[in-house]
């Protein structure tokens, strides 16, 4: 069945952005097939696995589950924009420094999920955290590195703010 | 167990062969070690197969050739 | 090995980190080329039917269609026997799972594909194709699959018992059997023996990264692969195999590989993308669905195992025995060998008696899985151990201390043990301060266990290039999927005397490094980290020969040590004569290939504390330590990292995972919602500790940590849970209804 494509306008990682995609191509195709920002991952296809969180007018999204048609008029972060330019956000300097990824390919999904929790609660406790990412599924980590990363950095955007 | 001659692997297979015959075929495919099968000498798998040379009073296996996952 | 290590031991940042934090990291699914295909792949209904037709006109006519193949597509040669790394198999049954010919063994074999403008064209032409077939009657576990009167998968498959072939045509592939001392006079010396029957579910590897291929038939014939892999020059030797090419036609670039444990060793995408790629003779990529993850890829056997084992009243143990009756899937090749050598790996006991079943099923055919065939015995065997603790009224590792296996000690399978580090594993768990921790609180217990894999050696090939600024690159083969390429990195760091940040590593396709083996067993840390440090040693090499001729000096008299070269008072760092090399006779490059010999097992032992619902069986893990004999542990947080990941995965199988088959050999459960994998919230954090008995095969030590660490995991839960609750269970997993159903059996009782 050939689809026609609609025209979208929206907002990605702070950039006025404009795709064609057909209504049945999910936001997370048009990330990566359409606009070739491959940073955000496919691992299920049925929002359970968390690997294409991405951040849509502030709130996190599995975005396999959203159409790309719906970005019209959106604001969206994925993982390529959480770095500041040149300098890694603390949650992605944190991941590295102890050492919260294996694979690495749930790990944008996991930032942009962490990055959304710190900006809405400052200094979230052990438990606050696990619930907040029990839909980022990661198979080889066993999650104890990523929640230290992720209470790290938050412990790191609340000393900038003393 | 049981107790042959040989100076490499390649020999004690033949000797095997003479005590026990239709052991060089279940070791062997066309000259060749069968590549689910590894030797062991004195515990230790060879990557030199039936060229690896053995000392008298050396213990060989032939083991299940695993990797794993 | 008392050293002080400048760079081993440290914990740097890993050289691809900031690709893979910034998402720029590149994995199979991610490589785009000009004039892209995708493609789709129909696959079977039924668990077992004959094909009796297939007709593609429908799919052909669909506007965006490029091209439909199917098993006829293969070049048509004669079977032969072909070992692709896993083994010997016969040719058909490697391209038989591929594309299905003539049969199709179980749900989700994969029957034709097709290749469009786009993945949902694609998707909608392959439902288009129709197939007849002709439904045949299932079996689905290894002791249906072993009755005489079982329907037979394949015509041709004749057991082959103690290895000779017996020409009984059979679902049972092979039956193995090793026997050690005499267990009926072993038993008959017993003063205690328990003998308990275990079943584990099928569980899959679970990897976040479907499968993916991306071929290219090139129009000089070379056939180019991007794809993520855990062996690129398996898959290489695969598609050559399948294709009827040698192997110098086809060129296979290993992409980022997002999970592994095993599963992603078998080739199944590339060689119908390259037989798309040919027809169209454009680049044709293939993603697997997750549902086809679970369907049309191998995860790991279920298992009906026995196990009987006999104890002396002084606690000494005395006879073993075990049945393990393994399904391989549809095609034969279940790890039951390996778990046949593991069952009893952590014990010395001089009457020893293992029988293994090969038992072919109507289920995906099966992969290695992390330690593949090991976590299944250790269910079986250490709950059996922890009941004989019980009865002898012994604390569970003292009983495991008084039969440790160690140094020379005689496995069932054959050799003797050499240098491992199973007792000082069971001391480090008695002295964590877990184990002595109180535990309180109602319907709360502490289970531990014992597990062993042996690791793998195998060929890795490496190259080091010292540049002009004093930094090297090293190329090596072995994908990484753990943060291999630093810790291979570091080994070569440290043999050099400069800082890992120094050493640029990269992972290479099949035309640009020698061969190197999978990333898997365990080896890759060891084997090519082993490449790695030869390799750096021919560098200091060739290096001290450039000194002597800077100093005009023999080169004999040049000494190097932690990066400096010095003879007779003149002295030089290594970035100094780095930068010295084009006077001196031009570019130094080390080369090693390896196939080291000595590899070292490991030994893994885990503690759990659990609390068990007494109104809904759900099983919480309230703490949990996982103990494991790294040998030497180069960069410790990606060896706490595979201890944890290990064991998380050994939860998973303990509790809920399970491929939950209709009687019509249907998974029921093939999401990510319902094949239920722990979660951040199911979990605390995984303590760990590293025990270092080092290897005297590697020069650092190394032994290989991937894998053991799965093994315990399931048998420690279920001590946990009889402590918790009084109830053993024999099942994985060991979910809530069956939990609850044990309990209530006990309390009737």
């Amino acid at each position: 069945m050939k689809q026609c494509k609609v025209r979208v306008e929206t907002w990605i990682n702070g950039e006025p952005v404009e795709f064609l995609c057909e209504p049945r191509q999910s936001l997370l195709e048009s990330l990566r097939d359409v606009l070739n920002l491959t940073g955000t991952k496919e691992g299920c296809n049925d929002g359970n696995c968390g690997a294409c969180t991405v951040i849509f007018d502030g709130r996190i999204v599995t975005s396999c589950l959203v159409l790309g048609v719906e970005a019209q008029g959106r604001a969206i972060t994925t993982i390529e924009g959480i770095a500041d330019g040149a300098k890694l956000h603390p949650l992605q300097q944190m991941f590295l420094e102890e050492a919260a990824l294996q694979c690495g390919i749930c790990t944008p999904g996991f930032i942009v999920a962490a990055k959304a929790l710190l900006d809405s609660e400052p200094g979230p406790s052990e438990d606050r955290i696990r619930l907040w990412l029990a839909n980022n599924l990661c198979r080889c980590t066993g999650y104890d590195k990523i929640i230290r990363a992720v209470q790290r950095a938050a412990a790191m955007a609340q000393e900038v703010k003393i | 167990m049981v107790e042959v001659e040989g100076t490499t692997v390649r020999e004690i297979i033949d000797s095997l062969e003479k005590q026990h015959s239709g052991m060089a075929e279940r070791l062997l495919d066309q000259g060749r070690l069968r590549p689910n099968i590894s030797v062991a000498i004195d515990g230790v798998v060879t990557p030199f197969g039936l060229l690896e040379e053995v000392e008298p009073q050396s213990e060989i296996h032939f083991v299940h050739a695993i990797a794993g996952g | 090995m008392s050293e002080q290590y400048k760079i081993l031991g440290t914990r740097p940042i890993r050289h691809d980190g900031v690709d893979k934090v910034t998402g720029r990291a590149l994995y199979g699914a991610d490589f785009q080329i000009a004039g892209l295909l995708e493609a789709a792949i129909l696959r079977s209904p039924h668990a077992h039917a004959r094909i009796l037709k297939i007709d593609t006109r429908k799919a052909h006519a669909l506007p965006g269609v490029k091209a439909v193949v199917t098993a006829a597509d293969f070049p048509q040669s004669p079977d032969r026997i072909v070992d692709l790394g896993e083994g010997e198999t016969p040719l058909s049954y490697i391209r038989g799972n591929v594309l299905a010919s003539g049969k199709t063994l179980y749900k989700g074999h994969a029957v034709a594909a097709v290749a469009a403008v786009n993945v949902h064209v694609a998707q909608e032409a392959a439902s288009l194709i129709e197939v007849e077939y002709e439904e045949l009657p299932c079996v689905l576990t290894a002791p249906d699959a072993m009755r005489p009167d079982a329907p037979l998968l394949h015509a041709d498959l004749k057991t082959t018992e103690f290895g000779e072939q017996t020409g009984r045509a059979s679902n049972v592939a092979e039956h193995f059997r090793h026997l050690l001392g005499d267990v009926e006079k072993g038993f008959a010396d017993a003063d205690h023996v328990v003998e308990r029957e275990f079943h584990t579910a099928t569980v899959h590897q679970g990897y976040i990264e479907p499968h993916n291929a991306t071929v290219l038939w090139n129009q000089d014939g070379r056939v180019l692969v991007w794809t993520s892999t855990q062996g690129a020059f398996v898959v290489r030797d695969t598609v050559a195999c399948m294709l009827d090419l040698p192997v110098s036609q086809v060129r296979v670039t290993p992409m980022e590989i997002g999970g592994g444990f095993g599963g992603k060793i078998p080739v199944y995408l590339e060689p119908v993308a390259a037989l798309l790629s040919k027809k169209t003779g454009r680049p044709v990529r293939i993603v697997m669905t997750r549902q086809e993850v679970f369907e049309g890829t191998g995860p790991t056997p279920g298992s009906f195992i026995r196990v009987k084992m006999g104890v002396r009243g002084d606690g000494r143990m005395v006879a073993a025995q075990a049945h393990l009756a393994y399904e391989a899937g549809a095609y034969p090749g279940a790890m039951v060998g390996p778990g046949g050598m593991c069952v009893f790996a952590a014990y010395d006991i001089g009457n020893v008696v293992i029988d293994g079943f090969d038992v072919v099923v109507n289920k995906p055919s099966t992969a290695a899985y992390r330690a593949p065939g090991a976590t299944n015995a250790a269910f079986a065997t250490e709950s059996v151990v922890d009941e004989l603790a019980e009865i002898l009224g012994m604390d569970p590792i003292e009983f495991r201390l008084k039969n440790a296996a160690r140094e020379g000690t005689r496995r069932a399978d054959g050799p003797k043990f050499p240098r491992i580090g199973c007792v000082e594993v069971l001391e480090a768990i008695k002295a964590h301060p877990h184990y002595s921790a109180p535990l309180e609180g109602p319907h709360r217990g502490r289970g531990v266990a014992i597990g062993f894999w042996f690791n793998a050696g195998l060929q890795s090939s490496c190259t080091i290039s010292v540049n002009a600024d004093g930094s090297v690159v090293l190329v090596e083969g072995s994908t990484d999927i753990g943060g291999t390429r630093t810790s291979i990195a570091m080994q070569a760091a440290e043999v050099l005397g400069i800082p890992a940040e120094k050493v640029q590593p990269s992972v290479a396709d099949t035309d640009s490094v020698g061969y190197t083996a999978v990333t898997g067993g365990s080896r890759t840390t060891f084997a090519t980290g082993f490449a790695a440090c030869e390799a750096a040693n021919d560098v200091i090499r060739q290096m001290k020969e450039r000194a002597a001729r800077l100093w005009q000096t023999g080169a004999g008299s040049v000494e190097a040590d932690a990066g400096v070269f010095r003879s007779n008072g003149n002295s030089l760092s290594f970035a100094e004569l780095a930068a010295r090399l084009g006077e001196t006779g031009g570019p130094v490059i080390g080369r090693a290939a390896v196939h080291p010999r000595a590899v070292g097992g490991s030994f893994s032992g885990c503690i759990a504390d659990v609390e068990v619902d007494q109104e809904t069986g759900k099983v919480s893990i309230l703490r949990f330590t996982s103990i494991q004999d790294a040998g030497k542990a180069i960069h410790p947080s990606y060896v706490e990292g595979q201890m944890q990941g290990g064991s998380v995965q050994g939860i998973g199988w303990a509790l809920n995972e399970e491929y939950y088959m209709s009687d019509r050999g249907a998974m029921m459960n093939s999401s990510l919602l319902d094949y239920r994998m722990p979660t951040s919230l199911d979990l605390p954090m995984i303590d760990t500790h590293i025990v270092e008995v080092p290897n005297p095969g590697h020069p650092f030590g190394v032994r290989g940590v991937g894998e053991a660490n799965i093994v315990p995991p399931p048998a420690a839960i279920a001590n946990a849970i009889y402590r918790a609750a009084g109830v053993r269970l024999n099942r994985l997993p060991m979910k809530p209804m069956a939990v609850m159903q044990a309990i209530w059996s006990a309390r009737k009782a």
